[in-house]
């Protein structure tokens, strides 16, 4: 948690970096490097492209400071202009592929509608999670990262993926019943 | 409301962020549904352990030191790399390497001329006049003086005009109106796009003429029949967009629910006999229907994010 003292000094930091100190907004670089590139890896899974998304995510953030009005929120809107960059980069990925998340996700669906109960919630995630959430879908991936370690509502995620809430709700209807499906522990469906 | 409406709104249920019309409708269909009260009870518990959770692995990674020194080092206004013509590269290229250029140029100019020696020394020594300067001046005569000379090794005055045409950027063979990766031939014949068109897009470009058929015998590719997963097309984000917004129709989803889907592709433009979309058209190819293999028509507009059902078969 951030104490009283490393938020001002955070927020005079802030300032100094909208002013276009560059020595200023390095440091709050330095400060959130270890968060973004944990967000950028928990939704690309791959060290390279989330080091270059975290890189390319810092420019930009450079560039837009000016335009940050809640000073006091920077660590939440520079996560946020991170996942951003990142689901950019993943589906740019994607389009490469030529295979689109609805697919994957259709499938999936079905195949938790298919599979009978899910689990009662009773299953212990610590072991599995990590895995689960490997298997989702990216644009999940990156909605369920911005719900549960943002407290990102399902408006705001919209907003920062660049989707219709609709689909965000689906998605995140979608990736409930998914990761539920995983950690009942039927591997056989690979994403 | 729809089971499937209220659970994808339950994690907002959750956060209390639904509006008051909204809320009313869904605890109305939760006072009378209990599948979705037991749903709803899951999604809680389920969600309360992801928040935990989730965290905790996020946490769980860590960046390589490497990379946050590198991070230190980053340069926040990188120089964009400039747009450089063709010709600018080109001449750079040459800068670079002038004295290489030089000798290359000049030995191909030794061997073009070697080439052209032929078709020029046709002409009488003590006439001291062009090619050109005769063909402009006396055609008929040029040519006769160059089917008689015995010397003359070149093309005649109509084949160079035969060769100069083949070779020109007129060219009067007829294109094909449609872009070829765009439009397969359906099972019923008429044209089916297959990737689809982005709605900023300007029209398809025109392809080169090949001796390919005009449309590629490729229905076979789509025709999944016998396939158990569904094949689904789209190229661009707006098409992605407009496949996800066709499948959240409600309409659309209630016709799902008894459904497999075999394929789904995305048309722009597009009509077919009733039916005409100028927007995005999702059509969505069902499995188990009767007659089988209907398709559904969504007409989607991906700017306001509605979609509009439409099934032939009715």
């Amino acid at each position: 948690m951030i104490n009283n003292d490393t938020a001002k000094n955070e927020l005079r930091l802030v300032r100094q970096a909208k002013a276009g100190d560059r020595e200023a907004f390095g440091q709050l670089m330095e400060n959130h490097a270890v968060r973004a590139y944990r967000i950028a890896f928990s939704i690309l899974q791959n060290q390279s492209e989330a080091e270059d998304a975290v890189q390319e995510a810092f420019i930009t953030a450079f560039k837009s400071i000016k335009k940050l009005e809640k000073e006091a929120s920077f660590g939440s809107w520079l996560s946020r202009v991170v996942t951003t960059r990142v689901y950019d980069l993943a589906r740019q990925k994607q389009r490469g592929k030529k295979i689109i998340e609805s697919e994957t996700a259709a499938l999936k669906l079905e195949i938790a509608r298919s599979s009978g109960n899910p689990t009662n919630g009773t299953t212990d995630l610590s072991l599995d999670l990590k895995e689960a959430i490997t298997k989702l879908p990216e644009l999940h991936r990156a909605a369920v990262m911005l719900r549960y370690t943002e407290d990102a509502s399902t408006d705001d995620i919209a907003k920062v993926l660049g989707r219709p809430a609709g689909t965000i709700r689906r998605v995140l209807s979608e990736s409930y019943h998914l990761l539920r499906l995983y950690l009942k522990g039927d591997d056989t469906h690979e994403v | 409301m729809k089971c499937s409406k209220v659970r994808e709104r339950l994690f907002e249920y959750i956060d209390g962020t639904l509006s008051k019309s909204e809320l009313g409708d869904i605890e109305e269909h939760l006072r009378s549904c209990p599948d979705c009260q037991l749903e709803l009870a899951q999604v809680k518990g389920f969600d309360a352990r992801l928040k935990l959770e989730v965290p905790a692995y996020l946490e769980s990674i860590e960046p390589s030191p490497a990379f946050l020194n590198r991070l230190k080092r980053l340069d926040l206004e990188p120089t964009p790399i400039k747009n450089q013509s063709i010709l600018d590269t080109l001449l750079a290229l040459f800068q670079q390497h002038r004295v290489a250029w030089g000798t290359g140029l000049a030995v191909c100019l030794i061997i073009a001329l070697a080439f052209a020696i032929p078709t020029i020394t046709f002409d009488d020594e003590d006439k001291d006049t062009t090619i050109a300067e005769q063909m402009t001046a006396e055609p008929e005569a040029a040519r006769e003086e160059m089917m008689e000379e015995p010397g003359i090794t070149g093309p005649t005055f109509d084949e160079m005009g035969k060769s100069a045409g083949d070779g020109g950027a007129v060219n009067t063979t007829p294109l094909p109106t449609e872009s070829l990766p765009n439009y397969l031939s359906s099972q019923d014949g008429t044209e089916m796009a297959v990737t689809g068109i982005d709605a900023e897009a300007t029209p398809p470009p025109v392809p080169e003429p090949a001796p390919t058929p005009a449309i590629p015998e490729a229905t076979d590719d789509y025709d999944t029949g016998d396939t158990a997963a569904p094949v689904i097309l789209g190229t661009t984000q707006t098409e992605e967009e407009a496949i996800s917004l066709a499948l959240e129709d409600p309409d659309v989803e209630a016709i799902l629910e008894d459904n497999d889907i075999l394929s789904i592709e995305v048309r722009y433009d597009f009509s077919e006999e009733e039916y005409t979309c100028s927007l995005y058209t999702v059509a969505i190819e069902l499995g188990e229907t009767d007659p089988p293999e209907s398709i559904l028509y969504v007409c989607v507009d991906t700017e306001t994010g509605t979609a509009e059902l439409y099934q032939p078969d009715e």
